[in-house]
């Protein structure tokens, strides 16, 4: 069973991009006709956390869809993380127009990163790796032997992505994360499971797994032996 | 191949052995060779609803080999092209239904040669009725739109769901670390999305391979003894929200509507969707009874091609 995460406001709501309000009051009353507690259509199909969840997930859609200011501030935001492109968010797009637009437009200003919570991580990595600062790092982290925890640390924050939203989307644990980026090597999952979190989690990064779980491991085997034999 | 259907649902007299019986017969009257099964064992009535006054030994033959196949203990019914294999002699309970014996059983119904294998299964969510209802990717299930009829729709899907993922791990290579969380944790309460969870730990490269194989499984539903008085969308509605929730697709068939002449058609040993064809229940049910050989004619047309 799962619930909204990963999903934006539009989505929650099950509207498109371009909708207007009397559409947003349409939506938020059929969720809510369908969520709320005594509803006939999700009676027990949801514990009472897993409903409170989705409930305050829909309350937010709504309130931030129907405050004009919040709307545009939150759309700025998903066009800025790549969810989506300006022209989707015009009523009515006339067919030119969105002609027009069709090449994503390259923002003007430093892209800030938005509110972990809500912006697509893959989408937002995939549009940021063409960017030149991260294609060096990539390249750098790649050209090495042994790959240093800090590497990926480095990477991810050049990326501007929390850990909490890898554990999101992930579900690895942060505090596996942390072990990982700190060489915490004692703190680490069997073998095994490392190497599947240094797969995901270097996917998520788009770098190539194989040479990060290679690089990683022999970086640990170095430092292992070193501790040792001291 | 047979299209096998198993008819679950959870509550009783939510209608199941009604729903199985009435598009067992539509579907046969249609031209195709339908068998009814009746594994509601220690409450069987399919036989009663069939017109059937002391069915033959059925189940209980097959399982103390008294029959060699489970073909040989089908009886003939009234209606054309459909057969039927009773488990009124059986002396246990669902429940109570060895291991070995289900295992025997289900490999022996996937084999049967018709087109149409209906299972009529009991109310409850007990191991035995869920393996039945998971030898078929794409059970049925019915309920009533009332709160403790969706409520225990509910458990039964989520209970199914669960054992289907469990299945789903239990057959395949997933590493020692989930097979030992999922299968022999002893916890009493663990649910699906706790299972997919462990899958992400431990094993995260075999998530997809999970959603996958999950994905597979299809549930359709019928919503019976439906009322004027009830917002007719609500099927409709379900079947959005599993889809959006569940990992599986669902199905909506359509609502069958409460018509009193449903008991009359008992007492007069008449099958209701013959005997009233022109009610609104029938209508929905020959509706569900096409749609669903319809998929058998495109799925037997498409085999013929390849
Ligand atoms: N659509 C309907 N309209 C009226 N009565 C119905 C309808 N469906 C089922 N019934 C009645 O409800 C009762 C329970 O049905 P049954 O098929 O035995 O339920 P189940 O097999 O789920 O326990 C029976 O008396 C049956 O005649
Ligand atoms: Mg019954």
């Amino acid at each position: 069973m799962n619930t909204f995460e990963g999903q934006h406001h539009y989505e929650i709501l099950k509207i498109a991009l371009n909708a207007d309000v009397k559409e947003i009051e349409r939506a938020y009353r059929e969720a809510l006709e369908i969520y709320e507690e005594n509803s006939l259509i999700t009676y027990t199909l949801f514990s009472e956390d897993q409903r409170s969840d989705l409930l305050q997930a829909i309350d937010e859609a709504y309130h931030t869809l129907m405050d004009a200011e919040r709307r545009a501030a939150y759309n700025q935001y998903l066009i800025d993380s790549g969810v989506a492109e300006a022209a989707a968010f015009q009523t009515n797009p006339p067919e030119e127009a969105k002609a027009e637009v069709a090449p994503a437009p390259t923002p003007t200003i430093k892209v800030v990163a938005p509110s972990p919570k809500h912006r697509d991580l893959r989408t937002w990595v995939q549009k940021r790796s063409l960017e030149e600062e991260i294609k060096g790092l990539v390249a750098e982290i790649s050209a090495r032997d042994t790959i240093s925890g800090s590497d990926l640390k480095k990477l991810r924050q050049t990326l501007d992505i929390q850990l909490e939203e890898i554990f999101e989307l992930t579900r690895i644990s942060t505090a596996v994360l942390t072990a990982i980026e700190e060489n915490r090597y004692e703190s680490l999952p069997a073998e095994v499971f490392l190497k599947g979190f240094l797969k995901t989690y270097a996917q998520m990064m788009q770098i190539d797994p194989k040479h990060v779980i290679a690089g990683y491991l022999k970086n640990k085997t170095a430092a292992t032996s070193m501790r040792k034999s001291k | 191949m047979p299209e096998i259907l198993p008819i679950g649902g959870g509550k009783g007299g939510v209608g199941k052995s009604f729903v199985a019986v009435n598009l067992g017969a539509l579907i046969a009257n249609s031209g195709h060779r339908v068998v009814l099964l009746d594994l509601d064992l220690g409450a069987s009535n399919l036989h009663t609803l069939l017109g059937i006054k002391n069915p033959r030994g059925g189940i209980d033959d097959f399982l103390s080999k008294k029959a060699a196949t489970l073909e040989k203990v089908a009886e003939p019914t009234p209606i054309a092209n459909l057969t039927f294999i009773s488990s009124l002699h059986c002396s246990m309970e669902i429940a109570n239904l060895f291991h070995a014996q289900k295992v025997k059983l289900v490999s022996a119904i996937k084999t049967l040669p018709f087109d149409f294998i209906i299972m009529d299964l009991g109310a409850g969510t007990n191991f035995n009725t869920l393996d039945f209802f998971l030898a078929s990717e794409k059970g049925i299930f019915v309920c009533t739109p009332e709160p403790t009829a969706i409520e225990n729709a509910f458990r039964f899907i989520k209970s199914a769901y669960l054992r289907k993922l469990k299945q789903i791990i239990n057959l395949n290579a997933f590493n020692k670390m989930v097979k030992h969380a999922v299968l022999e944790s002893g916890r009493g309460d663990l649910g699906s999305s706790d299972i997919i969870d462990i899958v992400l730990k431990y094993d995260p490269g075999r998530e997809m391979f999970l959603r996958e194989s999950i994905s597979r499984f299809q549930f359709g539903f019928i919503m019976n003894q439906f009322r004027k008085n009830i917002a007719p969308d609500i099927g409709e509605k379900m079947k959005a929200v599993c889809n959006r929730h569940f990992y599986s697709k669902f199905q909506f068939f359509g609502n069958v509507a409460f018509d009193e002449r449903v008991s009359e058609s008992v007492l007069k040993k008449k099958l209701f969707a013959l005997h009233y064809p022109d009610t609104e229940a029938a209508a929905a049910l020959k509706n569900i009874a096409e749609r669903l050989s319809q998929k058998r004619s495109l799925a037997d047309r498409m085999s013929e091609v390849s």
